[in-house]
């Protein structure tokens, strides 16, 4: 299979290995991952921030980046969301109205492809860790998956999935209320913390980069002991 | 305006609040119990997503036809033997209570009514040297302590029942360690008194029904029935959006609000009054008005993205789950409508001044659209609301134009690969500092983006 692969602007920026994750286990899949360069973000950073015009703008270049008709593959259910969702808004009823509803039928999270496009039953790689996991707003109550990203932590041989409290409630990142209002925002990853480390799990895990990008500078800077880790990267992990 | 004193009001409250072990520990409790009920309360819809698609539909129904259900309502109303009166603000309101009340009344008793919350009501009354009573306990507790309420449902929600024990202890010299029953006792005899002693009731409404003419209440203390039954003139002060078109709504709305607000299947009392006393009647005020006010719902309602928000109909879930509220409580939104709702309505229906920063204190979990009874899509008009004050300058230029900038580096790959690690991590680090690094650490930069690697 041939698929496209977006790389969310941050995690272009900030976790290049998480991105390299990403290409190891689609190719390990049978799965011919292409990159086009030019791709930058979905807009999503103006979109929240109310910045519609901007937003706009990253978004029709998302569509050129996107154009033809592979299987187009994030690891962001925040950023598919964001696609499948809000580009509506934009482009609903112009000229792009075509375009648009190609990009949006065929964009998936990577761990929602994994599950039910290449539908993976078995995951040969071993890796020993306790986990528990934090459901995203974004892949639970936007993109709207609770089971999927559960059924393939439980692929990996050797995890220990340790469900915490409040596994449903928000990290505290939210994009630019992370930087708006960093109180409000780090009280809240205080709290997801909190009921992770009372697990006694190894790792907090998620399908969402961007709360573990946030979580993880709070760790870093209480020096918490948990780590944090996506379960792609669980996944290349146990690959060896 | 373009100041934004209130923003930055807000955002220097954030660090005593976000620390406030005591309040959290007061919320905590009385949300993680209203949830363990609320679960139980749905418990009782077979399907309650179709539920909530019928409610939807009945109060979009209610708002697109607004004019007409209220004209019937009227009509309806006045032919039981009501009054009613038409009010834009609250100028309007306080005219036509002088013009009801005139200079015979001296006490008040009043049962939970957010509209009169939004005219400062009983501060008018008492500039008047009249008495006014809350009645419902919740009420009765920030009056005594002369605060506004904390949340629309539950408006002693910041109050632990050791804050409430002293002040009653302080106010009434009862017992330090009164428990909550020797206090709801103690308070049903003072306010008894009260409501044989009030010539005047007043009342909220929890929905106006257009074809039998009824407002309706619902209550669990049952003090709206003697509220609004027991002295000679009842005064209803209900918001233009409370209408719905039939009384056979009510079996959809009274227990999806119940379940939402408390977690009840049902609220104990829930009233359906469609006039004053009749003659064959032997109780009931002698003279019963309604009051429709407006006051900013127009801004709502002529909006096509916003007109959803008048589909509320005040349940206070929205509060009750949202990760922002639990740590900042009501009173922080300087508003009467607070809460995830409230920071999508509150910019437009209060004009006076710039409230849109409330729209941005929300990191869009969705939680707030998840639990809501009518399905208002309240992140989303959140983010509508963003993109107005971005328009519409109503937040700093500064924080407009940073977004501007990091935006025509993201339209770039070129921009988007320049600058090395060290540069970058600078960059972060001047620009953040106050933002991201007091209370996180900074992010380590890679060597080289993944962009730059892979083309490597």
């Amino acid at each position: 299979m041939e698929v496209d692969v977006f790389i969310p602007c941050y995690i272009d920026q900030f976790y290049p290995e998480k991105a390299e994750n990403i290409f190891k286990i689609l190719t390990s899949l049978g799965v011919n991952a292409h990159y086009n360069p030019n791709q930058t973000c979905c807009g999503q950073l103006p979109f929240n921030s109310g910045n519609r015009v901007e937003a706009e703008e990253l978004a029709s270049k998302f569509l050129k980046d996107f154009s033809g008709s592979k299987i187009i593959v994030a690891p962001s259910a925040s950023c598919v969301h964001m696609v499948k969702k809000h580009y509506t808004k934009f482009f609903f009823n112009t000229s792009l109205h075509l375009e648009l509803k190609n990009v949006q039928s065929r964009i998936y999270d990577f761990n929602d492809f994994l599950i039910n496009v290449l539908k993976i039953e078995k995951w040969e790689g071993r890796l020993n860790a306790s986990v528990c996991f934090h459901d995203s707003c974004s892949m639970l109550r936007h993109y709207g998956l609770k089971t999927e990203p559960r059924q393939l932590l439980s692929m990996i041989q050797g995890i220990d999935l340790i469900e915490m409290k409040d596994s449903s409630e928000c990290c505290g990142f939210g994009g630019s209320f992370s930087v708006k209002f960093p109180e409000l925002s780090v009280e809240m990853g205080m709290r997801k913390l909190q009921n992770a480390m009372d697990t006694g799990a190894e790792y907090l895990v998620s399908t969402e980069a961007s709360c573990l990008f946030h979580l993880d500078s709070i760790i870093r800077k209480n020096n918490f002991n948990i780590k944090t880790a996506t379960i792609a990267d669980l996944m290349a992990m146990s690959m060896g | 305006m373009s100041e934004n004193i209130l923003y930055k009001e807000f955002k220097s409250t954030l660090g005593a609040q976000s620390q406030n072990k005591k309040l959290h520990q007061t919320l905590n409790k009385s949300l993680e119990n209203y949830h363990q009920k609320y679960l139980n309360g749905i418990n009782q819809f077979e399907n309650i997503s179709s539920f909530k698609e019928k409610l939807q539909i009945i109060r979009s129904k209610s708002i697109l036809q607004m004019e007409k259900y209220l004209l019937q309502f009227e009509g309806n109303f006045k032919k039981n033997g009501g009054e009613l009166f038409w009010a834009d603000d609250a100028n309007d309101v306080f005219n036509l209570i002088q013009h009801i009340i005139g200079d015979n009344i001296k006490s008040v008793v009043k049962s939970k009514s957010m509209a009169t919350e939004e005219i400062d009501f009983n501060a008018f009354l008492e500039n008047q040297n009249i008495k006014v009573t809350e009645t419902d306990l919740g009420e009765y507790i920030v009056q005594l302590r002369g605060e506004k309420p904390s949340h629309i449902t539950a408006p002693a929600l910041h109050l632990s029942k050791d804050d409430i024990t002293l002040l009653f202890h302080e106010k009434f010299e009862s017992s330090p360690d009164a428990s909550a029953e020797e206090i709801t006792a103690f308070v049903r005899k003072l306010l008894r008194r009260e409501f044989t002693e009030a010539e005047l009731g007043v009342s909220g409404a929890n929905f106006l029904v257009a074809d039998s003419g009824s407002i309706c209440i619902t209550e669990n203390e049952g003090n709206a029935s003697l509220t609004t039954a027991w002295p000679n003139i009842h005064i209803v002060l209900a918001g233009i959006e409370k209408i719905i078109p039939s009384f056979t709504d009510l079996g959809y709305l009274w227990p999806v609000l119940s379940s939402h607000a408390t977690g009840q299947k049902i609220s104990v009392y829930n009233h359906m009054i469609s006039g004053p006393r009749q003659e064959e009647e032997g109780d009931g005020p002698e003279k019963m008005y309604v009051i429709l006010l407006n006051n900013g719902r127009d801004n709502l309602l002529i909006n096509k993205e916003l007109r959803q928000s008048l589909h509320c109909i005040k349940c206070g879930a929205c509060s009750n789950i949202c990760p922002v509220y639990k740590i900042i409580s009501g009173h922080s939104y300087n508003s009467v409508y607070n809460g995830p709702i409230g920071s999508v309505t509150t910019p437009h229906l209060r004009t006076d001044a710039n409230f849109f920063h409330l729209s941005f204190a929300s990191s869009l979990c969705g939680k707030c659209t998840e639990i809501c009874p009518v399905n208002i899509p309240i992140d989303d008009l959140l983010l509508y609301n963003r993109s107005l004050a971005v328009e519409k300058e109503k937040m700093p230029k500064s924080e407009i134009r940073a977004i501007k900038l990091l935006s025509r580096i993201l339209k770039s790959r070129k921009r988007m690969n320049m600058g090395s690690s060290s540069i970058r991590s600078l960059a972060f680090k001047i620009v953040f500092r106050k933002k991201w690094g007091v209370l996180r650490a900074y992010p380590d930069f890679p060597k080289t983006n993944f962009n730059k690697s892979r083309k490597k």
